[in-house]
């Protein structure tokens, strides 16, 4: 009897399997299509075990289904742009073409050793020409439809390598290459228009019920974060701070106003105030916190900018701060500060000596404001014609209150932020727009697609190499045909990965980024396999393509991927040299003879 | 010498697994390592700054793909954390050495025998009551697979099946039928899972098609009807009634049968039941006070 080789076996089997084409997907009658996804992996170089399990998961559910008789569509391919390869170009001096294709080559090698099963005609490479052409042409569209537009964004600055750093290339606040303390700086950039589907990506959560990992939806849910609640005017003389709240019920208790440090009014009403002074240093210092740290801050500080403003619903003037804690990017960019019903407004009154005036009074107890403020529901006091109304339903009656007076508005808003998109990097799908001194932002026309990177470029780690491409930057405008400049923005690598399931349903396209008829007949996903840290960004991003595409007539489904299976990781047990010293009862002032003899009495 | 001084010439932290340690300390280090992780170890995501990283490439080069995969699958549902340890992938690969060589003392005895559903209407208790319990696995197996992507308790399932298998000894041209027809369900539950081997299996059967390209039957209904049989129910002794249960059905499987009885109701109205006893196959008495 022979023994049990697997070497042997295995090796036989994955020839023949591929020789005679047995995963080839083909499409058949819609209803037995199954299309079974795992997550595509970054080429790296090398597969970890959180791949093998990620990827032996999809594979045997793959394989399962085709024995229950489906037609399955079981790809694999590679999230190819990226960061690392651009770091090995500037560490070691290799391609980051080079350096990808390489690793591809070993990855591909290592998950053909474990037999899965997949159509490799279908492979792609996001950083492919034939990929990368159509995400320019998406960009396009996007743009045609107002979804990409430009505006100035706020990005991490390395002054010394004069180069823009991605968050991950922030090391506690300085530059990964050369320790320079970091500066966040204002530069134009790409931004998506995500925001217009916030309700719609909120909406079609329910459709994931059931289908999608309870906390996935939760998170997605949570990221858009819609909240209702009122936009309020406070005036400064004649000038309107406008102020989101989701309080409107606490208005009457709003004793200050904190405006970001870059919100455009900062530096106008401290010089209005005789504050330029104090506050200028003061903008100065933010600067130099990344948004993280800015969110995550223990030490709220702030300064007086010298002017009051005026409490729609008092009338009294209550002064105006500015605040580290207070970020531009949300709701208005300012706040009204309740320090009884908000521990956060409540520890800056504290700290500044700011009043706290009660006007919300918990149903049952007292509550004692010196200890905190308070947060619940309760009836109304201290607020004019509204005492004794219950601060729920006192909500809308103010809000409509101060509408009438011209002073306040019902509103909606979201945590979703509009998606940037624009990267200063090589390694990534050049963003295909030319700027002309007389036309403007000309977008590249389609025809004239892909805007190829080019290659022969030098990984100084100062600036953005394509910016040091002569031959790429220069172009002549498709407008007037007049010499112009090439966008040398990049895109951030996950609106690679937003719609390569759908390239994947007729990856030789040459005419399009994908045929209805294809996407009509492989998609959705029906079973999407991947690590739960993607649940927000690519999940999400995923699906607004998805629902892009849907508007203009390229799929047929709102939702990408119909169930998805969030696998766990792999763990392995270690210990710590500090662990064993505590457990011994020893410290590294102890006498290795002494660690010795207490091993040996363990082992 | 003090700890760190040794540590501060080998450029070890306290931060770092204490393999880096034990090496300068022992040759045969690994002996300590292995103690030290079982009485101190905690678990933790494999990461290269603990170096408790499994490559992928060396556990595939010692085992194979299948036992890798095999492992991964069955070590935990999809969705659950689970602990990588030598006993788990060492476990793995035996049942597949288990698996393999039960194939090759089945398959020279089957490789020639032919079956057909219809072969099995007649089959004696024995055979039936084999036929009963494979397709009672197959039926479990597909729902934990397609419903839920349960392969934990999929593969759990097999291993009995494998047990039953290695089990059972047939005596006569039936038995080979239905051994032959249960072996071949068996590798082609295994085939996902762990696929070459199955393959190769498969290709020893002289099948026309490779196992990849089979279709898993469907689940014989027939097969998984019981056998009934009726046993004389007491109450205190006397005889009450007679009730059908199946013929392999447990104490619990009969006291919901009985106690479910119209006929036997009016006897335990009001009473209470101090203890019911079953002797296999033969005889209730419920014991009433
Ligand atoms: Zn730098
Ligand atoms: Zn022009």
């Amino acid at each position: 009897m022979k023994g049990y080789d697997p070497k042997k076996i295995e090796r036989k089997w994955q020839t023949e399997w591929e020789k005679r084409g047995v995963f080839k997907a083909k499409e058949k009658a819609k209803s037995s299509k199954r299309y079974v996804l795992e997550m595509f992996p970054y080429p790296s170089g090398k597969i970890h075990m959180g791949h093998v399990r990620n990827y032996t998961i999809g594979d045997a559910i793959a394989r399962f289904l085709r024995m229950k008789g489906y037609e399955v569509l079981h790809p694999m391919g590679w999230d190819a742009f990226g960061l690392p390869a651009e770091n090995a170009a500037i560490k070691q001096g290799i391609h980051p073409a080079r350096w990808t294709y390489r690793n591809i080559e070993q990855m591909r090698e290592q998950l053909r050793a474990l037999g899965f099963s997949y159509d490799w005609d279908r492979e792609l490479a996001t950083c492919d020409e034939e990929y990368y052409r159509w995400n320019q042409w998406i960009f396009l569209q996007m743009l045609r439809r107002g979804v990409a537009y430009r505006r100035s964004a706020l990005v991490n600055w390395c002054p010394h390598d004069e180069t823009v750093l991605a968050n991950e290339q922030v090391i506690e606040g300085k530059c990964w290459r050369c320790g320079t303390q970091v500066v966040q700086r204002e530069i134009p950039s790409w931004f998506l228009r995500i925001t217009d589907y916030a309700q719609r990506l909120l909406d079609d959560l329910e459709k994931l019920k059931g289908k999608w990992p309870e906390r996935v939806v939760a998170q997605q849910r949570n990221w858009i974060g819609r909240s209702q609640g009122a936009l309020l005017k406070f005036l400064v003389g004649e000038t309107p701070v406008e102020v989101f709240t989701t309080r409107p019920d606490t208005v009457f208790g709003a004793t200050f106003v904190v405006l970001a440090p870059e919100h455009p009014l900062t530096l106008r009403l401290a010089e209005e105030g005789g504050k330029e002074e104090e506050v200028k240093e003061f903008l100065e210092k933010v600067k130099r916190l990344s948004t993280r740290e800015r969110s995550t801050l223990r030490d709220k500080e702030g300064v007086f900018l010298g002017v009051y403003a005026v409490n729609p619903a008092t009338g009294r003037e209550i002064p105006v701060w500015t605040a580290n804690y207070v970020l531009y990017e949300y709701g208005t960019g300012a706040i009204m500060c309740v320090p009884a019903h908000d521990q956060r407004d409540w520890e800056f009154a504290k700290k500044y000596d700011l009043p706290v005036i009660p006007v919300v009074k918990p149903y049952q107890g007292a509550w004692d404001f010196e200890r905190g403020a308070y947060e619940g529901r309760g009836r109304l006091v201290n607020s004019g014609d509204f005492n004794g109304m219950d601060s729920e339903e006192a909500k809308e009656k103010i809000t409509l209150w101060l509408k009438d007076k011209g002073l306040g508005e019902p509103k909606t808003t979201y945590r979703l932020k509009d998606w940037n998109v624009s990267r200063q990097r090589y390694w990534g799908t050049p963003i295909p727009v030319v700027y002309c001194d007389r036309c403007g932002v000309v977008p590249v026309p389609e025809e004239s697609l892909p805007v190829k990177l080019p290659l022969g470029v030098e990984f100084s780690g100062r600036g953005n190499p394509l910016g040091s491409s002569e031959e790429f930057v220069n172009t002549t405008c498709p407008k007037c045909g007049a010499p112009a400049k090439r966008e040398t923005d990049t895109m951030d690598t996950f609106f690679d990965s937003s719609w390569y399931f759908l390239r994947y349903c007729d990856p030789k396209n040459e005419q399009e980024a994908f045929s209805k008829e294809s996407a009509h007949y492989w998609m959705p996903v029906d079973i999407y396999v991947g690590g739960i840290e993607h649940a927000v960004l690519h999940l999400l991003y995923s699906r607004f393509f998805q629902k892009f595409f849907k508007d203009i007539g390229l799929v047929e489904e709102d939702e990408p991927f119909e169930k998805l299976i969030t696998q766990g990781m792999v763990l392995k047990k270690w210990v710590s040299v500090g662990r064993l010293l505590e457990a011994l009862g020893l410290t590294e002032e102890s006498g290795v003879e002494e660690l010795k003899s207490k091993l040996s009495e363990l082992a | 010498m003090k700890i760190k001084e040794l540590m501060q010439e080998k450029q070890i932290s306290a931060g770092d697994n204490v393999l880096f340690l034990l090496k300068e300390l022992y040759e045969d280090y690994q002996r300590y390592l292995d103690v030290v992780e079982a009485k101190l170890g905690e678990s933790a995501k494999m990461s290269k700054s603990k170096a408790n990283v499994v490559d992928p490439e060396e556990a595939i080069e010692r085992y194979g793909a299948d036992t890798v995969r095999l492992y991964i699958l069955f070590a935990a549902p999809p969705e659950q954390d689970f602990e990588w340890t030598d006993e788990g992938i060492q476990g793995a690969y035996r049942f597949l050495n288990r698996f393999w060589n039960f194939s090759q003392k089945v398959i020279p005895l089957v490789k020639d025998v032919s079956y057909r559903r219809e072969d099995f209407k007649e089959l004696s208790q024995e055979l039936a009551d084999l036929r009963r319990r494979v397709h009672t696995y197959y039926s479990k197996y597909l729902q934990d697979m397609e419903k839920r992507y349960q392969f934990n308790t999929a593969i759990a399932t097999i291993m009995e099946m494998l047990n039953l298998l290695q089990g059972f000894e047939p005596k006569d041209e039936e038995g080979l039928k239905v051994l032959k027809e249960a072996f071949e369900l068996m590798t082609l539950m295994l085939s996902p899972i762990a696929p070459h081997v199955c393959e190769e299996v498969w290709s020893q059967l002289d099948k026309e098609r490779l196992i990849v390209e089979e279709s898993f039957p469907e689940v014989d209904e027939e097969a998984l009807k019981q056998d009934m049989i009726e046993i004389p129910v007491q109450v205190n002794g006397k005889l009450r009634a007679k009730v059908k249960v199946p013929s392999d059905a447990d104490e619990a499987k009969v006291r919901e049968i009985v106690l479910s009885e119209e006929r036997l109701r009016r006897h335990l109205e009001g009473k209470s039941l101090r203890k019911l006893i079953y002797v296999k196959g033969k005889l209730v008495n419920l014991v009433v006070a």
